[in-house]
């Protein structure tokens, strides 16, 4: 039985706080782990680390400098990462109810219901600080508080303003240098040149792989399948500085390159998120001939990060992501990404909670239509399968296929 | 040699189909889905053909279309019900640029190019509230028949605001509302203009343009076509059997 079975196994039977913390899981699984995927050794390791106490551990959120934790030495646990995972792993209902039985609104994020909802089960490891951002919505920082304060740990939040300028990306910048300083006395460790260097250079190695992964999408007609696109935001983001990153991208292409591509009809554009859970989208996509050329998270561009200058240049990094500043820029981000894959047409799952990515949803539509590019808009959640209706999402698909 | 065509559109509340010989009317039917989708698609598709005394061999292709159309095991091609509406509707009322088409348990707006083509389409969230569905409820609350309803809309000389969007809690305030006397034929108009509020307001995130025309079984009923007109602002265009454009839409695309 694999590391994954097992803890969902555990979920079910109620024993998964003693599963994660005992040594000895991390003992028996240890050697069966060279027949799994990278993917799988790292949330193993991470589990390990964590659960254990062998690193300080940062709850982060999706966009928080993940190479600012390792620069630490921390383990980052990012939590909507997290409960993407648990989701996958059909355990997301009951960590929703029990934060729902505790008082958080049903109309919050499942992102963060789920994080909420674990720690009140005792699911999660002990942090030593949380860190969040203010980007993309500004909900998820009330949340990280909201468990900072359950774990009694600080929480150190970089307010992101939506404008972009010169004084925000200054702003942005300053807020980094003083949380590492905070930490670093926090941690008793000073990040030396020398972190920075070797941090900076994976998360380069990372998404310099993940370009490969790109260009395959690109050149090759259903090349990645569509539960492949998606699945990618967290490993580049949340893990962004860890030794794995790019053997993962550079393995999974080489494990592409091998397949023979399959026949392909439309050419479609994902935005923002995806449903986590076991559903048959990809699958129906797949049948109608659909490649999904990419999605909006996930090709955003990767500045250069340099050692010298660590702090400014994560603070480029966050601003270089399209969700932050306003529509237009969300806009012209799509509409670039749309040209330059060539795809025919973009669906953006409105996830349920969010209001960041969904209150715009229809007037980005209009002025995707102004340009010539056909939109769906399909309403649903990420993370709660109850909110899940295929026959309706399979018949709003196949009519959008048909019109284009 | 002929060549005769059949659409079925099996909706959720209805099972409707027609057949056409060379692009002419022959035939059309409908019966309720019930419970048994399968079984009530094979009664309908039989009733039609010995209508006309026609064997299964003799049609050359069957197109299904609506919510069933998975389950015709004898379907040649499965088109959604967005596109056959918009191909139905065309060949009723080829002015159209606007469908709203209000079915048993979904609404859908969808806006169609001079050709005939579906350029953009927007639908009813997983919901019942502005379906045909909602309106049996509060038929059912008011004590009226689907027709009574649509009359007593159009005999009200004030209306009453219904508040609640969930089928289950309108029902309530309806019933809440009759027990403390106001008018049923108030609240029905009520009823019919909170469902046109709530269709335009889903139709115009998608933008409408006239001519403006209404299909589905809902627009049978002249209560909430006028409830309807009334919110557009414009007049609506009905064909001459609503609850059948999709099956001749169907019928339509399985000549080409
Ligand atoms: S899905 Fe939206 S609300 Fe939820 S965490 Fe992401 S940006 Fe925030």
């Amino acid at each position: 039985m694999s590391f994954g079975d097992t803890i969902q196994r555990k979920l079910q039977d109620g024993s998964a706080a003693k599963f994660l913390r005992s040594p000895w899981t991390y003992r028996f699984f240890s050697p069966l782990l060279l027949r799994e995927s990278l993917n799988t050794r790292l949330s193993f390791q991470i589990a390990r680390d964590a659960y254990l106490g062998r690193k300080p551990v940062a709850f982060t959120s999706l966009f928080f400098p993940a190479e600012l934790v390792y620069a630490l030495g921390m383990t980052p646990f990012p939590l909507e990462s997290i409960a993407g995972a648990t989701s996958s792993l059909g355990m997301s209902v009951s960590f929703l109810q029990k934060a729902e039985e505790q008082w958080y609104s049903p109309d919050l994020c499942s992102f963060h219901r789920v994080g909420l909802g674990m720690a009140l089960n005792g699911l999660l490891p002990k942090p030593t600080a949380v860190l969040s951002l203010s980007a993309l919505c500004d909900g998820s920082h009330r949340c990280f508080a909201n468990i900072a304060q359950f774990f009694g740990v600080p929480h150190f939040l970089i307010d992101v303003p939506q404008h972009r300028s010169l004084e925000s990306l200054a702003y942005v910048e300053e807020q980094i240098r003083r949380i590492r300083s905070e930490l670093e006395i926090l941690l008793q460790r000073r990040v030396q040149t020398a972190d920075w260097q070797l941090v900076f250079a994976r998360s380069r190695e990372m998404t310099d792989a993940w370009s490969g992964i790109v260009e395959l999408q690109v050149r090759i007609p259903s090349a990645v399948p569509g539960d492949g696109v998606m699945s990618n935001v967290s490993t580049l983001y949340s893990f962004a500085g860890n030794p794995w990153g790019g053997r993962i991208f550079r393995q999974w292409k080489q494990r592409l390159e091998g397949e023979v591509p399959k026949a392909e009809k439309y050419r479609l554009f994902w935005l923002h998120l995806f449903p986590f859970y076991r559903n048959d989208i990809y699958d129906f996509l797949e049948s109608k001939g659909v490649s999904l050329v990419g999605d909006e998270m996930t090709s955003n561009p990767f500045p250069p990060l340099d050692p010298a200058q660590p702090e400014s240049s994560l603070a480029a990094k966050i601003y270089a992501n399209s969700g932050i500043g306003g529509l237009e820029i969300r806009l012209q981000h799509i509409l670039e990404k749309v040209r330059e894959r060539k795809a025919q047409g973009v669906i953006h799952w409105s996830h349920r909670g969010c209001r960041q990515a969904t209150g715009g949803a229809y007037l980005l539509k209009e002025k995707l239509r102004q340009a010539g590019i056909p939109t769906l808009i399909l309403d649903g959640d990420c993370i709660d399968p109850r909110e899940y209706a295929s026959e309706q999402l399979r018949t709003r698909i196949e009519g959008f296929l048909e019109l284009l | 040699m002929t060549h005769i065509v059949c659409g079925l559109d099996i909706g959720s509340l209805a099972a409707k189909g027609v057949l056409l010989r060379d692009g002419q009317f022959l035939a059309a039917k409908m019966l309720l889905t019930g419970a048994d989708a399968p079984k009530s698609i094979s009664i309908l598709y039989a009733d039609l053909l010995r209508e006309v005394g026609l064997k299964e061999t003799d049609i050359a292709t069957v197109v299904a279309t609506g919510y069933g159309r998975v389950s015709v095991p004898f379907a040649d091609k499965t088109i959604t019900e967005i596109t056959c509406h918009a191909r139905g509707i065309t060949h009723f009322l080829p002015q159209t640029h606007t469908l709203i088409d209000l079915g048993g348990q979904d609404s859908k707006a969808i806006r169609i190019d001079p050709g005939g083509k579906v350029v953009d389409f927007v639908m009813n969230d997983k919901c019942a509230a502005g379906t045909g569905r909602f309106l049996e409820v509060m038929a059912h609350g008011l004590n009226f028949s689907l027709d009574e309803l649509g009359e007593a809309a159009r005999r009200a000389k004030n209306i009453v605001q219904i508040s609640a969007t969930c089928t289950v809690f309108a029902e309530s305030e309806v019933i809440g509302m009759i027990a403390r006397g106001t008018p049923r034929d108030e609240i029905a108009r009520g009823v019919m203009t909170g469902i046109a509020q709530r269709v335009v307001a889903m139709a115009a995130r998608m933008g409408i343009e006239g001519p403006v025309a209404m299909s589905g079984g809902v627009a049978k009923n002249l209560g909430m076509v006028e409830a309807l007109e009334r919110e557009l602002g414009i007049k609506v265009t009905l064909p001459p059997e609503p609850q059948m454009i999709g099956a001749w839409g169907a019928a339509l695309m399985a000549q080409t």
